[in-house]
């Protein structure tokens, strides 16, 4: 159990940090599953009386899963808006769950890296997480799940058209499988674009880390199948991890050639990014990205040794404003956040700097 | 002048209702006026009497195709193809069989074809049986609604129950 979220915001998201190939440039991946209980109305249509027996009837099955034994329940119900963006921000819930909240409520793991969203758009949304690139591990988790559920509650499933979801751009497989992407190098010798389009011509949906509307801060990319009826789930994820494999390749070769023809302004950029998050007052949540990012790709070349690259994947989510405020356990203004952003990520490198003059 | 219902598009349909003999008339765009799922947005749940009340519109324009295609509704939810439209959502897995004629050429556009492959309920037979079987007590419960036969209809809420299915659907609509 998780014992507060409190808790939860003072510590890294687990499958944001250990060693795994290519994690300079692939933090995760992710899989869902979409699934609906069969004979209720999806969750949009479905009365509050429908909508609460579903989720006594789910959370009765995940309590005889295996993978989810000992998982918290969180219903939104009971939560804080404050509570509830933090969870958001840490991309346990959706935008969805947010907002809507009658029978609505999160089931996840201690390691936070297995878990079910009930009566979002879908009755069930089985998530999992992986670190660095491994959508075949989380896909491999998300079914395991899928079908320990299924054996206590029936899902809707059509011959033809496989799992019924509300939304018919999910319906078959109801999976979504999606790598989170960090791409400075192309964004900064400018191929970011072709790469996205032509990810974009093969079918898959591109946005930004930091949720809908926020758009692309930070160079960090999820990028996602949108097809999900036709090809196996297998198929999915392995077309996926091929399509990634050749941004990844994009990636090394952009950040190559930003070694070899400007050596200088990129490390200097670095070494100031650096020198703002060691040393800043004050930080918006944006600049903080932003160097962040820089930061990272220092780290990643070998510019800046030594920078723990699971600390700044914490700080990625640890500097949004709902988990600052639930650590400070206050509700903080912008100017005061900025404040407080700024000394807890001053702290956090001279911890990481403490730690390596140790060694 | 734009829809007095979606506020969106331009409307061309003068919409007029009759709900408790008293009559309302609203200017519509095509896509709404084509749905008279507009007494679940501004009402709260339709009763028998309301429904009844309902049946008494009038539309005095727009293709008669466009406004039996807006009159179809799922038997088991009671969404309407307006209403599938507007919100990308279907409401219920019958949905994907009463909308089919509009779902298939969206479902093409997005997807690579319109046969599952992948992953299956171990006991699908089973199940695809029992739903087919939940569809039929479905339609022929609104049908005894229909008739005001709320014998048969008890039955089938019955009948619905014990097939794992909602008895307080159709009609059960947030
Ligand atoms: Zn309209
Ligand atoms: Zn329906």
């Amino acid at each position: 159990m998780i014992a507060s979220l409190k808790d939860l915001a003072q510590r890294p998201a687990p499958w944001l940090v250990g060693e795994a190939p290519d994690r300079d440039i692939v933090l995760s991946s992710r899989v869902r599953l979409a699934r609906n209980v069969e004979g209720r109305h999806f969750a949009h249509t479905a009365g509050e009386s429908t909508l609460d027996e579903l989720r006594e009837r789910v959370l009765a099955a995940t309590g005889r899963v295996g993978g989810l034994v000992g998982a918290t329940v969180l219903n939104m119900e009971d939560l804080a808006e404050l509570d509830r963006r933090f969870l958001l921000e840490r991309h346990l819930i959706s935008v969805d769950l947010v907002r809507n909240l009658p029978g609505r409520c999160l089931v996840v793991s201690d390691d936070e890296a297995e878990g079910i969203m009930v009566n979002e758009e879908d009755h069930l949304r089985i998530q999992t997480l992986r670190t660095g690139l491994d959508p075949l591990g989380a896909l491999k988790g998300a079914l395991r799940l899928a079908e320990e559920l299924e054996a206590e509650v029936p899902f809707a499933f059509d011959e033809r058209l496989g799992y019924l979801t509300a939304c018919p751009t999910n319906v078959g497989t109801g999976l979504r499988a999606s790598v989170l992407l960090h791409l400075p190098g192309l964004a900064q010798t400018g191929d970011i674009e072709r790469v996205l389009n032509s990810l974009r011509r093969l079918n898959y949906t591109v946005r930004g880390f930091y949720g809908e509307g926020s758009g692309v801060i930070g160079s960090l990319y999820q990028v996602s199948n949108s097809v999900t009826l036709g090809p196996s789930e297998d198929d999915i994820v392995q077309e996926l991890l091929r399509h990634t494999r050749q941004v990844i390749a994009a990636e090394r070769k952009a950040r190559r050639y930003l070694m070899e023809s400007e050596e200088v302004g990129l490390s200097d950029r670095v070494w100031r990014a650096h020198g703002v998050l060691s040393h800043a007052r004050l930080l918006s949540t944006k600049e903080a990205f932003e160097r962040l990012s820089d930061v990272r790709l220092g780290s990643g070349l070998g510019i800046l040794p030594g920078v723990d690259e699971s600390m700044l994947n914490m700080l990625l989510i640890s500097v949004q404003s709902a988990h600052l405020q639930i650590v400070a356990e206050a509700s903080l203004d912008a100017p005061a956040r900025d404040e407080v952003r700024a000394r807890y990520v001053r702290d956090q490198l001279a911890i990481a700097h403490t730690r390596k003059d140790e060694r | 002048m734009n829809c007095q219902h979606c506020g969106k598009h331009t409307a061309s349909v003068q919409f007029t209702q009759v709900v408790d003999s008293q009559k309302q008339t609203q200017w519509l765009c095509a896509e709404c006026a084509s749905s008279e799922g507009l007494l679940e947005v501004s009402k709260p749940k339709p009763t028998l009497a309301i429904q009844a009340g309902i049946k008494k519109v009038t539309i005095s324009s727009g293709s008669a195709a466009e406004v039996k295609a807006g009159r179809v509704r799922c038997a088991d939810c009671q969404t309407s193809l307006a209403q599938v439209r507007r919100s990308g959502r279907v409401g219920c897995a019958l949905c994907y069989e009463t909308f089919s004629e509009y779902l298939e050429p969206l479902l093409r556009r997005i997807h690579e074809s319109l046969e599952h492959v992948g992953s299956r309920p171990d006991d699908e037979d089973e199940r695809t049986r029992r739903q087919a079987q939940l569809r039929t007590l479905r339609s022929e419960l609104v049908t005894a609604i229909a008739h005001e036969d709320f014998e048969q209809a008890a039955a089938l809420r019955d009948a619905i129950e014990q097939l794992g299915g909602d008895p307080d659907q159709p009609g059960d609509q947030a």
